[in-house]
């Protein structure tokens, strides 16, 4: 079963870019990820050793089943730390969701 | 296929938007229906801008707090049955009570506001419905 956890959040104090960290308390399987907002995403997890994904652009998918928006990834990732880069003109609705997995 | 096994229903939820600020609104969910599984807006005034503060249901969310209404939207080209956004476990209910609170920054007009919910008693078999 999945659920949802947000990990970035922009604010008004963004400008064009930014970057971010997400720590969890525990070891967490990632199945995926999406944005809000019509940015290009780059992130990696702690322990991966890679970067998993490189200045993706999210657009509005408004033609894409929303079910099919996320990037899911082919093997899920077991990670505690996450960070990202957001480029590509921030405005206050970006935000980044990463889809984990019990 | 069992018709049993895949019983689900959409329920609607409207409520009149009339200003830019937090508008709280539930409904009792369908008390014949063990799981909420799918949620979708289907307004096509609603903009994309709009912002779902809370959705709960027993006190607990099943979305992030501030979740943008765009993941829940969907255009004329998604086939009915994929519009619903499912990435979360799916909600145990009993004819429990939904709580939506609802922003939208960009107000200009009233309109009424259409959230869809798909419930169902076997999440299982609906989820291979939703994702293939």
């Amino acid at each position: 079963m999945y659920y949802l956890h947000k990990i970035f959040e922009a604010n008004n104090s963004e400008h064009g870019s930014a970057s971010f960290r997400f720590s969890a308390r525990e070891h967490k399987n990632v199945r995926g990820a999406f944005c809000t907002g019509d940015c290009s995403v780059s992130l990696a997890f702690k322990n991966q050793g890679t970067v998993v994904i490189h200045n993706l652009h999210f657009g509005n998918a408004i033609d894409t089943p929303p079910n099919e928006r996320p990037i899911l990834f082919t093997e899920k990732i077991s990670m505690d730390m996450a960070s990202g880069v957001i480029t590509g003109g921030i405005k206050k609705d970006v935000s980044v969701y990463l889809i984990l997995e019990n | 296929m069992n018709n049993k096994n895949m019983d689900f229903i959409v329920q609607s939820l409207e409520h009149e938007i009339d200003s830019n600020q937090i508008i709280e609104f539930k409904e009792t969910l369908d008390y014949g229906y063990k799981y909420l599984v799918g949620i979708a807006i289907s307004d096509v005034h609603c903009p994309e801008t709009a912002i779902l503060e809370v959705v709960k249901v027993k006190g607990m969310d099943i979305l992030p707090e501030k979740f943008e209404a765009a993941h829940l939207m969907s255009s004329k080209n998604v086939a009915p049955n994929k519009r619903f956004f499912s990435w979360f476990k799916p909600v145990q209910i009993s004819g429990d009570e939904m709580v939506i609170r609802f922003r939208d920054p960009d107000y200009s007009a009233n309109y009424v506001l259409q959230v869809q919910v798909l419930l169902c008693n076997n999440p299982e078999i609906i989820q291979d419905v939703l994702f293939t």
